[in-house]
């Protein structure tokens, strides 16, 4: 049974590390391109945040690596995490 | 792997339980601050200028700094399991000696920044803070307890790398016998990507 194995290397490490602080920079930037606080601003914000999370999430939690029921787990916290929110903007919005 | 040959195997250990069981707590925490989130997305929309006038205040380069920390802390753990599987002892363990300093740094930069507040009179209690209008009062409360919360994780997961080191001086952490190590590099890239969400709704949404 080896399909978990895989080959652990430096180098996948420092291109998730070199992604990440470009992301950084770029997210930095476009708070200022964007002018704060639109809603443009909010979702390029949020839109980069959540590609920098994919990351962490992907390579360095190696979930690239993992069985399925991982995977199926984190995406059924993040549909609850939607119902959630969209539940909140309905309530707020028709209240 | 090892879980797979338990029964009769002679191996008392289970170690995708026991990743298993560090994930389901992972999302415990995920809504622990999925409610946080929840409440800073509706007083946001509640009080929308308001939350702008002291988003403005805070110093986007220390919070970018402090990305900057935690993103190389991250690196530095993902590299100290990678060099535990390859063998290298002493490289992993020299690795989570930074990871650690880099937390410490986190944790300093944080001081700084919540005294400057402080010194402004800018927290719960103080004249300056009550003088200020409701939403924005509620934007710093917000930003005390969710970069708090967040601070006492860093704390907690820097401990937990300190027990990681031991364990692998003891030999209690090996190449084959990873599992620990693994859980509390999973806990601190945890804290890193909720650190992810946390500088652009404090720092950058001005």
């Amino acid at each position: 049974m080896s399909k978990h194995e895989h080959t652990p290397s430096f180098k996948s490490d420092l291109i998730t590390f070199g992604l990440l602080m470009l992301l950084t920079a770029i997210t930095i930037w476009a708070s200022y391109a964007t002018g704060g606080t639109t809603v443009l601003a909010v979702l390029v914000a949020m839109g980069i945040a959540t590609v920098k999370a994919t990351l962490v999430v992907r390579n360095f939690m190696h979930i690239k690596y993992d069985d399925i029921i991982y995977k199926l787990f984190i995406g059924a916290v993040i549909i609850i995490f939607g119902v959630f929110i969209t539940l909140l903007a309905v309530d707020y919005f028709y209240r | 792997m090892a879980h797979y040959e338990i029964p009769n195997s002679g191996l008392k250990r289970d170690d995708e339980g026991k990743k298993m069981g560090m994930w389901l707590f992972l999302f415990t925490e995920v809504l622990l601050f999925g409610g946080l989130f929840l409440v800073y997305a509706m007083y946001r929309f509640q009080y929308f200028d308001e939350f702008k006038i002291v988003a403005e205040h805070m110093d986007i380069t220390l919070g970018a700094i402090n990305t900057v920390i935690l993103i190389a802390s991250s690196l530095t753990v993902a590299m100290s399991i990678t060099a535990m599987k390859k063998g290298l002892d002493n490289v992993a363990v020299l690795l989570i000696i930074i990871t650690i300093f880099l937390a410490l740094s986190f944790m300093v930069n944080k001081y700084f920044e919540w005294s400057n507040h402080i010194h402004h009179g800018l927290f719960p209690g103080f004249e300056a803070f009550n003088n200020l209008e409701k939403g924005e009062g509620m934007f710093l409360f917000l930003y005390y307890f969710m970069t708090g919360l967040h601070g006492l994780h860093v704390v907690v997961g820097a401990v937990l790398l300190a027990i990681v080191i031991k364990r692998i001086m003891l030999g209690r952490i090996t190449s084959e016998n990873i599992v620990f190590q693994e859980n509390a590099g999973l806990y601190w890239h945890l804290v890193d990507l909720i650190w992810i969400y946390l500088f652009p709704l404090f720092y950058l949404l001005h």
